[in-house]
Formats: structure tokens, sequence, C-alpha cells
């Protein structure tokens, strides 16, 4: 190879192991970026779960007591999750929320009540 | 790969109070069914659990009329099927896993909750100041909805755990010497 020419010896098995050592890195952090933005979807949804189910958990009593107020406290927990943009909960078989969580004002408008069969 | 997730809605399939849609449920229908939930979220001692049944006592002017027994027709309490048992004499509560102290007995309540002290009684009221008074659960009205109180420090005298779940709800919790 003509870039190695009229190197020392020395300096050649440096840059042998300085480029070997590179191309391991640079393949390795690929296949690692694949690997996240691959599974980035399924993590997200894995962990939005985890949390629905933790602030269904802490919602069961606000709505067996009829406490709005408490079940809105619940959701604004919701604050922690940036990917989350507007929460609610609603009573089966009503279309207004019982409690509502909107990041901001505009998010909480697109809220409708889940079906029936969800 | 954006970090915009859609929305958690939670359903969760809750009976209404009571009755149907068209109606609000009154102020005893809510109460009635509060204590059914108080149940659902209150341990008792093994030993204070050891009947068939699972007993409310209604001690005192029952306010309440058929709803309490529209709320607990049908249901268990801790596997237990559930009895109202009205009473003006105290000592007949006695056995009982709840008792709910009429507003007729106001002037001698004292007397009713130290007649069930050292049993394991859920004791709850809705007159004026009923927790201050040494009950348990004393309902109360905030913006024409029922909320309650809780006295920890009885509840704990009679050794009967409350689900922190519940504590969390009350509008105000008395504990020692408060």
């Amino acid at each position: 190879m003509r870039v190695f020419e009229g190197l020392t010896v020395r300096r050649k098995l440096t840059s042998i192991s300085v480029i070997s050592s590179m191309t391991a890195l640079v393949s390795a952090s690929l296949v690692f970026l694949v690997y996240d933005a691959t599974t980035f979807r399924e993590r997200l949804q894995s962990r939005l779960g985890t949390e629905a189910q933790i602030l269904s958990f802490n919602a069961v009593t606000p709505l067996l007591f009829n406490d709005s107020e408490a079940a809105t406290a619940t959701l604004a927990g919701l604050q922690a999750e940036k990917a989350v943009t507007a929460g609610a909960i609603f009573r089966a078989g009503e279309s207004r929320p019982f409690a509502a969580y909107p990041r901001d004002a505009s998010s909480g408008a697109a809220l409708s009540p889940p079906s029936a069969d969800s | 790969m954006t970090a915009t997730a859609g929305f958690v809605l939670l359903a969760l399939a809750m009976p209404r109070p009571a009755g149907p849609a068209a109606a609000l449920p009154t102020d005893y229908e809510v109460k009635a069914a509060f204590l059914y939930n108080f149940a659902k979220f209150v341990r008792w001692p093994d030993d204070a659990m050891g009947g068939p049944r699972f007993v409310v006592a209604i001690v005192g002017d029952d306010p309440f009329g058929a709803v309490i027994d529209r709320v607990f027709v049908g249901k268990t309490v801790l596997g237990r099927p559930v009895e109202i048992r009205r009473t003006r004499v105290v000592r007949e509560a006695a056995g009982a896993q709840m008792a709910f102290i009429g507003s007729s007995e106001h002037a001698r309540l004292a007397e009713v909750l130290a007649a069930l002290r050292g049993e394991s009684i859920l004791t709850v009221g809705d007159m004026d100041r009923f927790a201050d008074g040494g009950g348990m659960v004393g309902f109360r009205l905030k913006d024409s909805t029922v909320r309650f109180e809780v006295n920890l420090r009885e509840l704990r005298q009679a050794r009967l755990q409350m689900s922190s779940q519940i504590i969390r709800l009350a509008q105000r919790v008395i504990e020692d010497g408060g």
C-alpha cells in the first residue's frame, strides 16, 4: 500500500493497529445504532405500558371514591414522561374524561374515550 | 425515529356508583357505595373475622333506608355475605365489622364509641366532627360531593389497617394527638 511507503516499520505497525482499532470501533457503533433504532419503538411501548399500568393501579380508588381531583393528581405524574403528550381516565361508557392531563393546552383536545373492546 | 408516542388511554371498567345514568346518585347512595368500598380496602385482624358473615351495623337512625341493602345485596366482603344489622342498642353491634353511627347518636357519641372500643369495628359516621370525636371515618360534603376524613389513631387502636390508597383520598387525616 502506497500510504505506508517511506514509513519506518515501527510507524507502519502503529498505523496498522490504529486503523484496525478504528474499524472495530466504528463497526461496533454502527451495530449499536442500528440496534437502538430498531428496538426504540418496542422499548418505548413497553415503558409506556408499564407507566399506564402503574397509573391505572393508582386510579382505582379515585374512581371508586369519585375523586377526580386525586385522579388528576395521579395523571399529573405523566409530566415526567416526555413522550406522553396527553392522558385521560374515562369512566366506562362516558365520553367526558373523569380526569385529564394535557402536556400543553393544545394536546388535551384530541382525547376521546377508548372503544369498548380496547 | 420521533419520540412522540400516542395517548395513554386508561379505560377502567368501573361501575358507576349507583342507579341509571339519568339520575345523579343521592348523597346516601354515594355514602353506601363508599361503605362497600371502604370494606375492600381495610384489613381486619383475624380474630375479628370469625363469623360467617360480614356484618354492617347501623346504630341509631338509619339514613340509608333500602339504599344500603341495594348496594350490598348479592355482594360479598372478604368472601362473606353481608348482613345489615339495624339497631338502636350499641351492644347489639358487637361482633360487627363495620358500624355506621347515625346522626341521632350525636349527643352520646362518646358513649357509643366507648362501647365499641376494644373490638375491631370500623366506625363510620356523617355527623359533624365525627372523626374528631373519636370516630374512624367521617363523611363530609365538599362542594356538594361526598368526601371523608380519617382518624388513624382510632384505626390503629382497633387494629384495623386501612390501605394507603384510601388514606391519600381523605380530606383530612387525624394522626396521633391530632
